[in-house]
């Protein structure tokens, strides 16, 4: 009886301290393994004494009652006195994650890594709201001149050769359509995106938004671009981008790095950059953009 | 879910290991331990076309020690690597950092150089090397190139390494005098990812000043973070007041992650607790030894 009872307030403490189910706001189950939906094993469960108090039932054969059950019910309720008694708490949910615990000290809310942020205007003059979890914005400074830059970057032929792992792109009105193969850590696919243009003030400023798709998942994101002449074959690009993630690229995305967007960014401009002085660009991929997966991944992940 | 279907190679010499990375390049992967790789091939967000399996290449698992750094092999197990005597007495961070990695199981299999070339960026082999300064070597059939750990880590699992390249060894820098040498780290299970892993070099004037420190985070951004105070970085006496003050001012330097487990505030909150404890064992360490 007593294996049941310590079996029973295993389940408790686990429910009480550890397991959580968690989807996104596109329905992408988060916690789809045991790395991220932790249940506990023996080194997590505190020392447990039993004590029994022995009332036997009037109305069975033997006075039988059930009994492990009871321990997995009463564990969440006795952990949550136990930190309300600590902390001066008095009202939480379960699991009490430690990192949960301390926001709500702090008076912030505990599941501030679930919410979805709301839509923000952009910080760039008279941008439109742009919508997504991921965001990031820059500003690049490119020593050539404005229009140059601007055909660079809306030409599909040389769009193909400034994406790193770019095979294909077509231009079919305001849409582009493109075929990426992205391997960012090895972990790599190929995605089809579509891109369309809006707001488009040549060449000045435009605004994107698009999806891509690949066996890995799904991204959805939207971007505003403006280009200034700061002088003579001298422009300055500002970009602010927000994005979503959705399919595996969410579950199994979600340790890995807001960084690597950064990373494609930076080599996107730097063969940006190459393309308007002339240079080749260099092999398929850029040194450090291998792993694929990631590329995508990092442009639609959302923590 | 199981693996895709892949070429399966298992050399038993470098060079035909070496060739086989030039064939296949980035479809490729190399197995070691296989603790994460394993994982990663089973939920197939990896299918490569090849795996070269490292485990016939003897020559990769042996510890080596010069007068001031020891070098691994690529191949030496985790477990091996904890009993060893010349990495307790010359690698006392990385000694301290072995038991958190994760359990006795996976550390059978699961090799130094895997988790150095997987770079998790929760990881603490890598955050070691990082903090002590260390060096990754890799081979291919173009040559030898050592890479300072620093600039390995790119990102989450990118690094420095071309994809025909082996990692071979790593080297870590030997112990010196006067230095003391801590790792801690909190998860929310023993074995799990850490939230956050702190390691810390602290030298101590013979007077008992703290003259060089180094702290190294793990688990709060892309890769290994390293906070870095040379020279005289502290007062005379390094009193539990001054200790805090330093980790918590380290721990405001660095970037912070949001993820499932933990928002990017209570990660910095818990590495500045953290650093605190590593910096006042590693403080002590030179003086319970003098």
């Amino acid at each position: 009886m007593d294996g049941q009872i310590l079996g029973g307030f295993a389940h408790g403490f686990g429910a009480g301290m550890l397991e959580r189910v968690v989807y996104s706001a596109d329905g992408t189950l988060l916690s789809g393994t045991f790395q991220d939906y932790l249940c506990p094993t023996a080194p997590e469960l505190p020392h447990l004494e039993i004590a029994h108090i022995s009332t036997p039932s009037p109305s069975t054969a033997h006075g039988a009652k059930g009994l492990g059950d009871g321990c997995s019910m009463i564990a969440p309720a006795a952990l949550a006195n136990a930190i309300a008694d600590a902390t001066g708490l008095d009202d939480m949910a379960p699991p009490f994650l430690p990192g949960r615990i301390w926001q709500l000290l702090q008076g912030k809310d505990p599941d501030v890594i679930l919410r979805q942020p709301a839509p923000s205007p952009s910080a760039l003059d008279g941008a439109p709201l742009l919508q997504g979890a991921l965001r990031g914005r820059d500003r690049i400074d490119i020593p050539a001149p404005r229009q140059a830059v601007w055909d660079a970057l809306l030409h599909p032929e040389s769009l193909r050769q400034i994406i790193p792992g770019c095979e294909s792109v077509e231009l079919a009105g305001d849409i582009y359509r493109a075929r990426v193969g992205i391997a960012v850590a090895g972990i790599g696919a190929t995605y089809d995106a579509e891109l369309r243009m809006f707001d488009r003030h040549e060449p000045e400023r435009l605004r994107l938004s698009g999806k891509a798709t690949s066996k890995l998942g799904f991204g959805t994101g939207e971007a505003y671009v403006t280009f200034t002449e700061t002088a003579p074959g001298h422009t300055v690009l500002t970009y602010e981008y927000a994005a979503d993630v959705g399919g595996r690229l969410a579950a199994f995305g979600h340790r890995m790095l807001d960084g690597i967007v950064r990373m494609l960014l930076a080599s996107f401009f730097s063969r940006l950059r190459a393309h308007l002085r002339g240079e080749e660009q260099p092999g398929r991929l850029h040194a450090w953009l291998r792993s694929p997966w990631l590329m995508l991944s990092a442009m639609w992940t959302r923590r | 879910m199981k693996a895709a279907p892949f070429d399966y190679l298992r050399p038993d010499m470098l060079d035909e290991t070496l060739a086989a990375l030039a064939q296949y390049g980035a479809d490729a992967r190399i197995i070691a331990g296989g603790q994460s790789l394993g994982a990663m091939l089973n939920m197939r967000i990896l299918s490569p076309k090849a795996l070269i399996d490292i485990n016939g290449l003897d020559d990769l698992a042996h510890v080596s020690v010069a007068s001031d750094m020891i070098a691994t092999g690529a191949m030496v197990r985790q477990s091996d690597a904890m009993v060893d005597r010349r990495i307790r007495d010359h690698v006392p961070l990385l000694a301290r950092a072995l038991p958190y990695v994760g359990h006795y199981q996976t550390r059978n299999r699961g090799t130094l150089g895997g988790s150095v070339a997987h770079a998790d960026p929760s990881a603490e082999i890598p955050l070691a090397l990082a903090t002590l300064g260390g060096e990754v070597e890799l081979r291919s059939r173009r040559g030898r190139r050592r890479v300072k750990a620093v600039d390995f880590f790119q990102s989450a699992l990118v690094t420095a390494r071309e994809p025909d390249e082996l990692l071979t060894a790593l080297y870590w820098p030997a112990r010196k005098p006067r230095h003391g040498y801590a790792f801690t780290e909190f998860a929310l299970r023993h074995g799990d990812y850490a939230i956050v892993a702190v390691a810390c070099v602290a030298e101590m004037t013979a007077d008992g000043a703290l003259s060089v420190l180094r702290f190294g985070f793990g688990g709060c951004g892309e890769r290994p973070q390293i906070v870095a105070r040379e020279g005289a970085p502290g007062s005379e006496h390094l009193d539990d007041e001054t200790i805090s003050a330093m980790a918590r001012s380290a721990a405001a330097e660095i970037e912070c992650r949001t993820d499932l487990m933990a928002s990017a505030d209570y990660r910095r909150q818990l590495a500045g607790v953290l650093a605190e404890s590593a910096l006042a064992a590693a403080a002590a360490e030179p003086v319970a030894h003098a």
